[in-house]
C-alpha cells in the first residue's frame, strides 16, 4: 500500500460527500419548486401520513413505554434518601418530553420509515419506475419526495406526542406499583419544573427529525444505482445517516433553545 | 412532424456511449435500431424524452428541441410520447388497470369515465381484459410486457419508443406485439422508434433499420438493405456471424 493511500482516501470521500451534499441541495430545490403541482402530490399525501405516522405509533408506545418504566425505576434509584420521592416525576417528565421521547422515537422512525422510503424509491430507481413516471408526464420529485417530507413533518410531532404520553404514563404507572407513590404526589413532581415551551421544543426537534428522515430516504432512494445491492446500500446509508443526523439536530436544538 | 437526433454525444463517467448519433424518423414510419448491447440504445431512447441529457448535440420531437424545454412543456411533449419499456417499468404497488390508468390522469380535460373506457380500450388492444385488476407480481413476462404498452398506447400517443418490445416472449406474443405496433402505425399514423436485439422482428416491423455501432449509426436503409449490406459488422450482426467481425478485423 502507497504512503499516499490514505491521503487518496481523505480525497476521493471528500469529493464524494461534496458531490452528495450537491445533488442533495439539487434534490431540495426540485421540492420546493415540486410545492405548487398539488395536483401530483395532493392525493399521496394521507396515504403517506398513515403510512409515515399512523403505522409508526405502535413502535413509538413500545419504546416510550420501556423508557418511562426504567426512567421511573432509575430515578427512585438514584433519589433514595435523599431527595424527595416525588421528583421522579419531574424527571420522568422532563426527560421523556426534552429529551428521550423525540430522540428515540426519531431514531426508531429512522429505521421504519427511513428505510422503507430509501428502499422503496431505491427499488423504483433501479427498476426504471421513475422514469417511467417521467415519462408518463409526471414530475417524480412531486410524486414521491413532497408527500413523504410533507407527512414526515406533520406526523413525527403526533407520534412523539403519543410517545411522551406513553412514556409519562408507564413512569406514572411504575411509581404507583412499584415505588410505593401516589398519584398526587407523582403529579406534584411532574409539574414542578413543567414549562410549556418544554412541549414546544420537543415538537420543533421531532419536526426536523421528520424532515431530516424523509428527505434522506428519499434522497439516498433517488441516488440509488446498481440493483438489488444498490436498494441495501442505499437503505443502509439513509438509516446511518439520518441516525446521525438526529443526534446532530439534538444538540443542534439544545444549543439555539435552551440556552436562556 | 419526427423525430430527429443531430451529432447526439452522450457519456457516463469515462464510457463513452453515443459519440455523434445522428438519425431521424419521418411521420408514420417505423424505424428500428439494432446494435450491440451496450451500444448505446437505450440511452437514445431516454435522451429523446428527456430523460438523459445530451452531452453535445440536439434533439427534436414535434418539431421542438427537446433540451431547450421548459419544464411544463417538457411534460406536454411526453404526453404525446408513448414509450415502452424494456422491463415494463410498472408501478408495482399498483393494479394493471391503475398503471394504465397513470398517464391518462395527467392529461386535461378527461374524466373518471372516459380514463376508464380507455383503460379497458388499451387493455383490450393487447389482450389483458381480464387482467385489470392483478398487481404486476401476478403477471407473466409476457403479460408485464403487454401491460407496459398498454399504458403507453393508452395515451393515444403521435410517438411510440419501444425498447426491446419482444425481448424474451414467446413467439405468439411476438407476433401478436409486432402486429400491434404495424396497427398502430397504419390505423393511427403513430410514428414509431424501436430498439431490438430481435432481427426477425425488426425485419417484419420496420421501413428502416439504423445499425448502431460504437455510438454511431453505422448504416440505416430499408430491411432488404440492410439483409443484403456489404458491411461486414452489420452482416456479422444480423446473421449472427462474428467470424464476419473477425475476417473484418
Amino acid at each position: 500500500m502507497s504512503i499516499l493511500s490514505p491521503v487518496a482516501w481523505v480525497g476521493r470521500t471528500g469529493i464524494r460527500i461534496v458531490g452528495s451534499v450537491g445533488q442533495a441541495g439539487f434534490l431540495a430545490a426540485g421540492a420546493v419548486r415540486a410545492l405548487r403541482n398539488v395536483t401530483i402530490w395532493g392525493p399521496n399525501l394521507v396515504p403517506q401520513m398513515v403510512a409515515v405516522g399512523v403505522a409508526s405509533i405502535p413502535i413509538a408506545l413500545f419504546i416510550a413505554a420501556f423508557t418511562g418504566i426504567v426512567l421511573a425505576l432509575q430515578a427512585s434509584y438514584t433519589f433514595t434518601g435523599t431527595v424527595p420521592l416525588y421528583f421522579v416525576g419531574a424527571l420522568v417528565g422532563k426527560t421523556i418530553i426534552l429529551e428521550l421521547g423525540p430522540v428515540l422515537t426519531g431514531l426508531a422512525l429512522s429505521g421504519r420509515v427511513g428505510a422503507n422510503i430509501a428502499a422503496e424509491i431505491g427499488t423504483m430507481r433501479v427498476t426504471e419506475q421513475i422514469d417511467a413516471l417521467e415519462s408518463l408526464a409526471y414530475d417524480p420529485v412531486a410524486y414521491l419526495v413532497v408527500p413523504r417530507v410533507l407527512a414526515g413533518l406533520v406526523m413525527f410531532p403526533v407520534v412523539v406526542v403519543f410517545a411522551m404520553a406513553m412514556g409519562i404514563g408507564s413512569g406514572w404507572l411504575t411509581s404507583l406499583g412499584l415505588l410505593d407513590m401516589s398519584t398526587p404526589q407523582f403529579v406534584r413532581g411532574l409539574r414542578l419544573f413543567f414549562e410549556t415551551f418544554d412541549v414546544q421544543f420537543a415538537l420543533i426537534k421531532a419536526a426536523s427529525f421528520g424532515l431530516i428522515v424523509t428527505g434522506l430516504g428519499c434522497f439516498y432512494g433517488f441516488t440509488c444505482t446498481g440493483g438489488a445491492a444498490g436498494v441495501g446500500r442505499s437503505t443502509t446509508r439513509s438509516v446511518v445517516v439520518a441516525s446521525m443526523m438526529i443526534l446532530v439536530l439534538d444538540a443542534f436544538w439544545a444549543a439555539t433553545l435552551l440556552r436562556s | 412532424m419526427s423525430i430527429e437526433l443531430k451529432g447526439v454525444h452522450k457519456a457516463f463517467g469515462a464510457s463513452k456511449v453515443l459519440q455523434g448519433f445522428t438519425l431521424d424518423v419521418q411521420e408514420g414510419e417505423i424505424v428500428t435500431v439494432i446494435g450491440p448491447s451496450g451500444s448505446g440504445k437505450s440511452t437514445t431512447l431516454k435522451t429523446i424524452i428527456g430523460l438523459l441529457e445530451p452531452d453535445e448535440g440536439e434533439v427534436w420531437v414535434d418539431g421542438e428541441n427537446v433540451h431547450q424545454l421548459g419544464l411544463d412543456a417538457l411534460y406536454a411533449l411526453r404526453r404525446k410520447v408513448g414509450y415502452v419499456f424494456q422491463f415494463a417499468a410498472l408501478f408495482d404497488s399498483m393494479t394493471v388497470r391503475e398503471n394504465v390508468a397513470m398517464g391518462l390522469r395527467r392529461m386535461p380535460g378527461l374524466s373518471e369515465a372516459e380514463i376508464q373506457e380507455r383503460v379497458e380500450d388499451a387493455l383490450s388492444r393487447v389482450d389483458l381484459e381480464g387482467s385489470g385488476a392483478r398487481f404486476p407480481a401476478q403477471l407473466s413476462g409476457g403479460m408485464k410486457k403487454r401491460a407496459g404498452l398498454a399504458r403507453a398506447i393508452a395515451l393515444n400517443p403521435r410517438y411510440l419508443l419501444y425498447d426491446e418490445p419482444t425481448t424474451g416472449l414467446d413467439p405468439l406474443t411476438v407476433t401478436m406485439v409486432d402486429r400491434l405496433i404495424l396497427r398502430m402505425r397504419d390505423e393511427l399514423q403513430v410514428t414509431s422508434l424501436v430498439i431490438t436485439h430481435d432481427i426477425e422482428s425488426a425485419y417484419r416491423i420496420s421501413d428502416r433499420i439504423a445499425m448502431l455501432f460504437e455510438g454511431q449509426v453505422l448504416e440505416v436503409g430499408t430491411p432488404e438493405e440492410i439483409r443484403s449490406s456489404e458491411s461486414s459488422r452489420v452482416r456479422a450482426f444480423v446473421e449472427g456471424k462474428p467470424e464476419l467481425l473477425e475476417d473484418h478485423q
